[in-house]
């Protein structure tokens, strides 16, 4: 039963979480210079107590489309003989992290009206 | 603290090889994502063998097969509209701004010293092939200068920016060889005979006339300068990450 539950929560997260993945990976690279893509994930993971995983080939597509909008730079190090590829913001990137943030902000905000999620004092 | 040994990174590179991911972009990403999360797992205190980790890092990030096939194909969709919508903008630009007057003045340079030379009209076409070529070679001696081709010819994952690249430029000279003339009716126009070639070939040049062999070898002339700008900038910084 408990299984059960928590198999539907993380589902539930994951298909919430697809809609405000690029903001999500925006917001990051906004507060750090520059990440890679298994930094991320543990990020988003340690951020969100372990709620919100970035599965399924989600991350990867998403940043190769921020790429693409040229909200995102990279730049590859060789890192223990290997190729590690960094992501960060581009001078468009930047000031489209707080067109992102606050459209994030309008809509949780009309999220907790619709839903009536506001902690009310009885 | 307790991390890969080398040859558990050496196996994950070999157990990739089941995945068969065929660019080195998605692949050099992929192997990194693989061997951070393995070490993650291990140096958390994680003592399972190579196997276990890899295979729960690989469902549950990376999506296995399934994943890297998307993956792949999104990245070759949007890296080709890029380099595709790039190529149009710099060729379009021609017609918008000053810079066509750079192609008419190479136009009229060639003309002028066909003129001088007296050559037979089908040279032109010859000529047009050649410049038609030029994106191509002109990519190669690039990439190969700069040790981009060697993910070619040293036996490592092709690069995904690389086939687009060339693959831009064949729907040109492919056009150019399909719409017009095959390449022995082409070889042939290098012999001195006035019979060889054949009569459509020689009647189409002849309907083109001098008008419209300008305008053909205008045309690709913009082609080719737009192409050696994307191999420039956007091909360079493209596989700077390779």
């Amino acid at each position: 039963m408990y299984i059960e539950k928590l198999y539907i929560c993380t589902m539930s997260s994951a298909k919430l979480l697809k809609g405000t993945l690029q903001t999500i990976i925006l917001k990051l690279l906004d507060d750090h210079e520059k990440m890679y893509g298994y930094e991320i994930t543990q990020k988003v993971k340690e951020l969100s107590g372990g709620e919100f995983k970035l599965t399924e080939g989600a991350l990867y597509p998403a940043l190769h489309k921020l790429e693409a909008d040229g909200l995102l730079e990279t730049s590859t190090e060789l890192v223990d003989g290997r190729i590690r590829k960094y992501y960060s913001l581009s001078r468009e990137g930047k000031s489209e992290v707080k067109e992102k943030m606050g459209e994030a902000a309008t809509f949780i905000e009309k999220l907790q009206l619709v839903l009536n999620l506001k902690p009310t004092v009885s | 603290m307790k991390t890969l040994m080398p040859y558990e990174k050496r196996w994950i590179a070999k157990r990739l090889k089941i995945y068969s991911i065929k660019y080195a972009e998605i692949y050099n990403e992929v192997y990194d994502h693989m061997v951070s999360a393995c070490e993650h797992k291990r140096q958390s205190g994680d003592n399972r063998p190579i196997l276990s980790l890899f295979q729960e890092a690989m469902d549950q990030d990376i999506g296995s097969h399934k994943g890297i096939a998307w993956m792949t194909e999104e990245r070759e969709a949007l890296l080709k509209e890029h380099l595709l919508t790039a190529l149009k903008q710099e060729f379009k630009s021609y017609f918008d701004s000053a810079k066509i007057l750079w192609a008419c003045a190479a136009y009229v340079a060639y003309f002028t010293a066909m003129q001088s030379l007296q050559l037979d009209l089908r040279w032109h076409l010859i000529v047009l092939a050649g410049v038609l070529a030029l994106p191509f070679c002109y990519l190669l001696v690039v990439g190969t200068k700069n040790g981009y081709f060697r993910t070619i010819t040293h036996k490592r994952k092709t690069s995904l920016v690389n086939t687009l690249m060339i693959r831009l430029t064949q729907p040109a000279a492919l056009g150019f060889y399909a719409g017009f003339f095959s390449i022995p009716q082409l070889l042939t126009l290098f012999t001195s005979d006035s019979e060889t070639g054949t009569q459509l070939t020689k009647g189409f040049v002849h309907f083109l006339g001098h008008p419209g062999m300008s305008v053909l070898i205008t045309v690709a002339l913009i082609y080719v300068a737009s192409f050696v700008k994307i191999v420039n900038t956007d091909y360079r910084r493209l596989i700077a990450h390779v």
